[in-house]
């Protein structure tokens, strides 16, 4: 047994240490809006926080994760997760919408560390999440606008 | 045909060519299928349900009144969920039954499954010859295009393949929309063992960079600006006189531009709709070409959701561009050499344009949406691109080199 702290619950999950997490949030879990995309850490779509930093689910063994806290795109909340979903949801960002939880785990990251992110700060936070649908300039907007509703 | 070009006062050719391109939609395939009484249930993403019911009660040995096909939401499949086998779904019937039925049975393609595992956009090569009269008139034109057939051989050779020619290998380029008074568009299609699906635009996904790029060669060879020169043969096709007329007017074309900023246009029909679109790009001597904003007019006629008709050609600009600029789906004896998205690489948020979309308001039976905001966004570029180099991209994409 391995012992996660998972969206604010301590979970125990039987599964081999090596397992990525992102095996162990959707199939052991049953937590699905992590999504698996490419398995190489080429897409985010897999993206979770690790102590509020953003990282790849299908890169991090579950072994590795130790005592660090884990967060899905279930278990977000806060001004700046409520504020860039609000704006998501307006500005009708997603469209088939399979990359998006990654998208939004990126975006929440981002606007965390930094309230105010410039083309390039986006570019470089986000830059790693594929979007097939490439919904992308929606994506640059809504973090913008999400930028100025948390600097209101 | 021989007699126009033989008494042009100018003849210009090029020859065009495009790589196989993968779908690589982020969700992978998948699909579940089990045994419930008598009936098999298949759960999945599927563009083409009765299709897919059909096949599976081919696969379960059954009829398909005792097949449940529950559709779900899914991914975007830009094609590649339409495939005339159902190869996903096939499968997991295949292996529930293998197993008796005792079990339910998930496949979950890999993505190095999904980007080796074939069905492509097919790999064409285009030939494109225009002839001038000596006050540089469109007179003669001949496109001869080969590459294969992507619906030979499948469920909708009857309907779209007429007397060997593939519809959908020559959309775009056998109805152009301009008053030519010869042409001829040829077509030679060849066997390969790589197997060929459509892929968001299909046909429009080559055709319109051929015509689209090569007509900017020719208003140059006559001495004209690309947008009169195209307008001046669309006095019979008001439908793409006024898109072209009102991307041009929106973007601004004509007006001088900042030091190192270039601009291209072009126009295509896809889906009954018809797109034009300015792209500006920025190019710096010796620098990095980016793609800064893209003007798109769009009539699709009656629309009912703007919005949704703005993400959709939003999104296709960015689904071409990738395709344009860098993504090529390549052999080596017989093997697929890219298995993941370091080497198949779909664009990027950090190389997405601007883009404004400006809607045509008209009464006009609605059209489709979903694709053609894909086809002019490659020879837009290649005519910014030529603009800023004096080089005409021809082989693709963008990533060999520009000089080709």
């Amino acid at each position: 047994m391995i012992t996660v702290n998972i969206n604010g619950t301590v979970r125990e999950v039987d599964a081999d240490p090596d397992m990525p997490l992102l095996w162990a949030i959707r199939d052991v879990l049953a937590m699905t809006g992590t999504k698996f995309g490419c398995g190489m850490a080429q897409c985010g779509a897999c993206t979770v926080h690790m102590d509020g930093q953003p990282i790849r689910s299908c890169q991090t063994a579950i072994g590795d994760v130790g005592a660090a806290k884990i967060t899905t795109i279930e278990g977000i909340g806060g001004k700046v997760a409520e504020t860039v979903q609000a704006v998501w949801a307006e500005l009708d960002v997603p469209q088939c919408g399979y990359c998006q939880s990654g998208q939004i785990m990126s975006a929440v990251a981002l606007l965390s560390e930094n309230r105010k992110p410039a083309d390039g700060d986006i570019d470089a936070a986000m830059s790693g999440n594929l979007c097939r649908c490439a919904t992308y300039h929606r994506i640059r907007g809504a973090i913008h606008e999400a930028a100025r509703r948390l600097e209101a | 045909m021989e007699k126009a070009f033989a008494s042009a006062a100018k003849v210009i050719e090029a020859t065009y060519e495009f790589p196989y391109l993968a779908h690589a939609a982020l969700e992978p395939l998948n699909a579940v299928a089990m045994k419930t009484g008598d009936m098999i249930e298949v759960w999945g993403g599927h563009q083409m349900p009765d299709l897919y019911q059909f096949i599976v009660s081919q696969v379960a040995g059954t009829t398909p009144d005792k097949v449940k096909l529950h559709v779900m939401k899914t991914g975007g499949g830009f094609g590649r969920r339409a495939v005339f086998d159902a190869d996903v779904v096939a499968e997991a019937t295949a292996v529930a039954k293998a197993l008796d039925w005792k079990h339910p049975v998930k496949v979950q393609w890999t993505r190095d499954n999904d980007i080796k595992g074939g069905r492509y956009r097919p790999a064409y090569v285009h030939r494109v010859k225009a002839g001038l009269d000596a006050s540089g008139k469109l007179v003669a034109w001949n496109n001869h295009i080969v590459g294969q057939s992507i619906l030979t051989g499948t469920v909708f050779e009857s309907m779209l393949v007429t007397n060997g020619v593939d519809l959908t290998s020559v959309e775009g380029a056998s109805n152009i929309p301009y008053a030519v008074p010869n042409m001829k568009v040829e077509l030679s299609t060849m066997e390969a063992g790589v197997p060929v699906l459509w892929w968001r635009s299909v046909g429009s996904t080559h055709t319109a960079y051929a015509v689209e790029s090569f007509l900017d060669e020719v208003a140059e060879a006559a001495g004209k600006d690309p947008v009169e020169f195209r307008l001046a043969m669309l006095e019979k096709s008001p439908r793409h006189a006024a898109v072209l007329k009102l991307a041009a007017e929106k973007a601004g074309w004509g007006n001088e531009l900042a030091e190192g900023r270039y601009r291209g246009i072009a126009i295509a029909e896809s889906f009954s709709s018809v797109v034009a679109q300015v792209v500006e790009i920025s190019m710096p001597k010796g620098g990095d070409l980016k793609v800064e904003r893209v003007v798109a007019a769009v009539d699709c006629g009656t629309v009912i959701n703007p919005d949704q008709v703005k993400a959709q050609v939003e999104g296709g600009i960015g689904f071409g561009l990738g395709a344009i600029l860098q993504e090529e789906l390549t052999l080596t004896a017989g093997k697929v050499d890219q298995e993941n998205y370091d080497a198949y690489t779909p664009l990027r948020i950090n190389q997405m344009p601007v883009v404004e979309v400006h809607i045509v308001v008209t009464d006009a039976a609605p059209t489709g949406i979903g694709e053609p905001g894909v086809p002019p966004i490659g020879p837009a570029l290649a005519n910014a691109v030529y603009a800023a180099t004096k080089k005409r991209v021809r082989v693709l994409p963008f990533a060999k080199g520009y000089s080709a």
